[in-house]
């Protein structure tokens, strides 16, 4: 694990990074002293840096570990770290674009995702948001967040109807 | 766990916005959702979200075979498998058991096959659920850190669904028992709620919310009439002077230059004619002035109405609605929402009658002129119109770009301005006129885009309507001029009034483009406005509500519980009884359950179950206004109204004499920094105080309350966040203040609860100790020993 370069800022220490597997079910667990802990990953910037410092909670949202790079992780604990992480950072991932409709201050969006086909709805004057490494992020009224990778990849039809939504 | 639904819980949820109390449910409600709305539920599903709008039939029957025809109590859609890929699992609340039903594949005769998981109900003794960006995962569990009974994946979409069936499993494992009673009406209105929300209670139809509005104009309907007939009186008129001037050139030019007519009578006929122009003209512009005089006048009253009816419908909402709306959102309804109406009233009414009784008027007029001359001129029109609609269309998505950025571009001045402090102590202002720089220049690049689109659009209509000009011509002049064989058919005049007609034209056509968005704006800002009208107040008088002459101050909770949201429970029943005149100090830490006590004491909020007697008598059989104003408040940011200091001090009692005033003021310790300031209590605080000091403030709060005289007095970490002298201040008032009320003072510095009669520590929810000081302090590992240890260390640690 990297030391940290000394700097003036007061050094709270993280706790060291345990033992981590991972169940049938997808569940995360670190292992203190032997025992397992269940654990959810809380990543520290899901967009800017999503597979760094990455925070594991136990049930009562307890700090069990921080861990800086999980590179520097064995291969099973990276890989149920890995795992884990896929889950905490979900968005759906839009393919194409299929139609964007209007109804009484909203639109509604229907499109093509990683995951199947999907509809939702956001605010009429709602606006993807254009993220640090070029993709843009839609949030519909339920909190669903809907991710475009490449936008400028997507087939003409859907960059026709995006064309107007892009800042 | 935190789902996104009032909903689910029933009673009071407040996370997401609520556009009416009368849609919030308990979750064990016995009276199933009327069918109207389930339909309409279910519409919304399958026009938004095109997913399941209830549990499929198949899966009914087999789960109700299997539960001895009892139905589901709860059921909700878990969207994705643990792949993350969108899947459809059922999980369905059964009397004793879970059903997890995933469905696999399509069976014989179109029907689907599930593979069936149960779980006991009573196995279930932990829920946890770990929230990621977009997606939610649940695990129950037997005991913590134990493998997973059940592991479900959703969207967030099913989050307010999923949270009832949580919440349900919670309360049963915490030993309480809910039996809820609708599960089709509560997964539909859990799906559909965010769309309803953003939409309105009120109706999605436009003609229904523009007839609603007409409705206001009733009082007015004599002044907004004329104000029509005017607008129709002055379109009629203006249709006369090109043929009034065909008359001129046909009657008496032409027929004088060829001699048929004397000079004197083409004098008189010519003067009579002018004169008829002038009255045509005087009589217009009268009409315009009635119009516009009439319109405004009522649009203004209108507006007025609308502004009066929704202030006041706010006056009697609770603070839960409050807190759900965001503050800028309710002063735009009433100011910026209401004003559109009124230029929809005063200016799109009688434009949009204007345009189309002068399209119509000119048609007539024109085929009454010459039919064939007419309908060329007539049959482009459409395809104008609908050039123009498609113009309106493609600027609508440029000018979507430049709202954007234009946002973009506002939102630095929004951030930096107001945190210009902050900008200019870290040496940030290069960094943000850089930023600015940016944002202005793609606003730039944008409103270019609309210039080059919105300067070519003008140019081609006016091509357009050069052509039409051009064919005018070409089937006018033959018939002008006449042929070898045939004399002209044309006269001069009769064409010269199509010329002046044609111009007509062009205005309506641009009038129905803007008038189209000016009626969309409007109609929103109507629904937006009926949308508050239409919300029910949460907290209301029960029919017979008692008056108490006088409130003693007896409090009593018992086995009270409260919770904001479907799942997570503020207060976990709670029991106590405060006798007259105690002060009860509330300490314990940040989210215990503290404040919302307070806030059930003043009837912000009513109890999820439970009750909470005053004097002996519930308190939601009292009068709330009443009731109301014998409760004081002293909060942790007071809030002092725009107006001098006499007025604040006043606010609970406005016909106070200045006598009180200055003796309340003097008891809280204000007087004397009063009189420092050079207009004394006549000196006007600005918005929110904010020309005094936080100790300053607060002291004219404790005065008001001490000239209020309240029978409950709720302090609210009334001391926190001053310095020790204005501390010290403070308290000495609020010691005068608290004598012979009924007290409830929450604060975290112990120090300031000495005087408490009794203290209730409060930890998650629960009250878990009660007593006096010494009392509490010889629990040895106590919650408030461990707190009044912790605040000696920190004391004595920093101490100077």
């Amino acid at each position: 694990m990297k030391t940290r370069i000394q700097t003036h800022i007061p050094d709270v220490a993280a706790p060291a990074p345990p033992r981590l597997a991972i169940d049938d079910n997808g569940r995360l667990y670190a292992y203190r002293d032997e025992k397992p802990i269940h654990v959810a990953v809380r990543p520290c910037f899901p967009w800017s840096a999503a597979r760094r410092f990455l925070s594991l909670r136990d049930m009562d949202f307890n700090e069990v570990a921080l861990i800086e790079d999980p590179d520097e992780l064995n291969d099973e604990a990276r890989h149920a770290l890995d795992a884990a992480l896929a889950e905490a950072r979900f968005t759906f991932s839009i393919r194409a674009i299929r139609a964007i409709e209007r109804d009484f201050e909203l639109r509604i969006w229907r499109v093509d995702t990683e995951e199947g086909l999907r509809s939702f709805a956001m605010q009429w004057d709602d606006f993807p948001e254009k993220m640090s490494d070029g993709s843009l992020v839609l949030k519909d009224l339920g909190g669903d967040l809907y991710r475009i990778p490449e936008p400028d990849s997507l087939d003409r039809n859907s960059a026709r109807l995006l064309w107007a939504f892009r800042g | 766990m935190r789902a996104a639904s009032r909903y689910a819980a029933g009673i009071l949820l407040s996370r997401l916005p609520a556009p009416a109390a009368s849609a919030q449910r308990r979750i064990d409600t016995a009276t199933p959702m009327n069918a109207p709305k389930l339909q309409q539920n279910r519409g919304i599903i399958r026009r938004f979200f095109e997913q399941p709008e209830c549990l499929p039939d198949s899966l009914r029957t087999r789960l109700e075979a299997r539960w001895a025809g009892e139905p589901p109590q709860l059921y909700a859609l878990a969207d994705l498998d643990g792949g993350l890929r969108q899947t459809e699992m059922w999980v369905v609340l059964g009397p004793r058991e879970i059903a997890l039903a995933n469905r696999e594949s399509s069976g014989a005769e179109g029907g689907s096959e599930y593979a069936m998981r149960y779980i006991p109900r009573e196995a279930v003794r932990k829920v946890r659920e770990e929230p990621g960006l977009s997606s939610t995962t649940v695990s129950l569990l037997a005991e913590p850190d134990q493998p997973a009974l059940a592991v479900i994946r959703f969207s967030f979409r099913q989050r307010g669904a999923m949270g009832a069936i949580l919440f349900v499993l919670q309360q049963q494992a915490e030993g309480r028992d809910i039996h809820p009673t609708d599960a089709d009406g509560f997964y539909a209105e859990a799906v559909a709620e965010p769309v309803k929300t953003r939409q309105g209670s009120v109706t999605r139809d436009k003609l229904s919310v523009v007839w609603r509005l007409v409705g206001y104009l009733a009082p007015y309907r004599a002044s907004f009439l004329l104000g029509l007939f005017a607008a129709a009186a002055f379109t009629a008129i203006t249709l006369a002077p090109p043929m009034l001037t065909r008359n001129l050139i046909d009657d008496i030019i032409t027929p004088y230059t060829r001699g048929d007519l004397a000079l004197e009578e083409a004098y008189r006929a010519g003067w009579m004619i002018l004169a008829i122009l002038v009255v045509i003209y005087l009589s217009r512009e009268i009409f315009l002035w009635l119009r516009l005089r009439s319109l405004t006048v009522v649009g203004e009253k209108v507006a007025r109405d609308l502004r009066r009816t929704l202030y006041d419908h706010l006056h009697t909402l609770s603070v839960g609605f409050f807190s759900r709306n965001q503050t800028g959102s309710l002063i735009s309804r009433v100011s910026s929402d209401t004003d559109r109406i009124w230029d929809f009233i005063a200016f799109g009414v009688a434009e949009l009658v204007l345009s189309a009784l002068m399209l119509c008027g000119l048609a007539v007029v024109l085929l009454v002129l010459d039919w064939r001359l007419g309908l060329v001129l007539i049959l482009p029109v459409p395809l104008i119109f609908i050039f123009i609609i498609y113009m309106g269309r493609k600027l609508h998505r440029i000018f979507m770009r430049v709202w954007h950025r234009w946002s973009e571009m506002t939102a630095v001045l929004s951030d930096t301005i107001p945190g210009i402090r902050v900008v200019q102590a870290f040496n940030q202002g290069d960094h943000e006129r850089a930023r600015f720089s940016r944002r202005n220049e793609a606003v730039l690049d944008e409103a270019v885009l609309i210039s080059k689109v919105w300067t070519s659009h003008w140019p081609v209509i006016f091509f357009a309507l050069n052509v039409i000009t051009l064919l005018v011509w070409a089937f006018a002049l033959p018939r002008l001029l006449g042929t070898a064989d045939t004399a002209p058919t044309l006269t001069t005049g009769t064409f010269f009034a199509f010329l002046l007609y044609m111009g007509m034209f062009v205005g309506p056509l641009e009038q129905f483009g803007f008038l189209t968005r000016m009626i969309n704006r409007s109609i929103s800002s109507a629904h937006r406005v009926f949308e508050i009208l239409d919300t029910e107040p949460e907290i209301v008088n029960a029919p017979d509500a008692k008056r108490l002459e006088p409130v003693e101050g007896r409090i009593s909770f018992k086995d009270v519980t409260f919770g904001y949201d479907p799942v997570r429970q503020i207060l976990k029943g709670i029991s106590f009884d405060v006798e007259p005149g105690e002060m009860i100090g509330l300490v314990g830490p940040s989210g215990a359950g503290k404040t919302t006590v307070v806030n059930l004491i003043a009837r912000f909020f009513d109890a999820n179950s439970g009750t909470i007697t005053v004097d002996g008598h519930d308190i939601a059989s009292l009068d709330l206004g009443h009731y109301r104003a014998q409760i004081g408040m002293v909060m942790q940011d007071p809030y002092l109204f725009h107006g001098s200091i006499l007025e604040n001090i006043r606010y609970g009692k406005h016909d106070a004499d200045l006598g009180d005033a200055v003796a309340a003021a003097r008891a809280a310790n204000a007087h004397d920094f009063i009189l420092k300031l050079s207009s004394g209590y006549d000196t006007v605080v600005g918005e929110r105080g904010h020309t005094l000091s936080g100790g300053e403030r607060q002291r004219i709060s404790i005065a008001r309350a001490i000239l209020h005289n309240p029978r409950v007095l709720i302090l609210d970490e009334a001391t926190s966040s001053v310095d020790t002298e204005t501390e010290r201040k403070i308290q000495e008032a609020i010691d005068r203040l608290v004598a012979g009320r009924t007290v409830f003072a929450i604060a975290h510095r112990l120090s300031t609860l000495s005087r408490a009669s009794r203290l209730f520590v409060m930890k998650d929810g629960l009250i878990v100790e009660k007593g006096k000081h010494e009392e509490l302090l010889k629990v040895p590992d106590g919650v408030y020993t461990r707190l009044h240890n912790m605040q000696r260390e920190l004391h004595e640690m920093y101490a100077v």
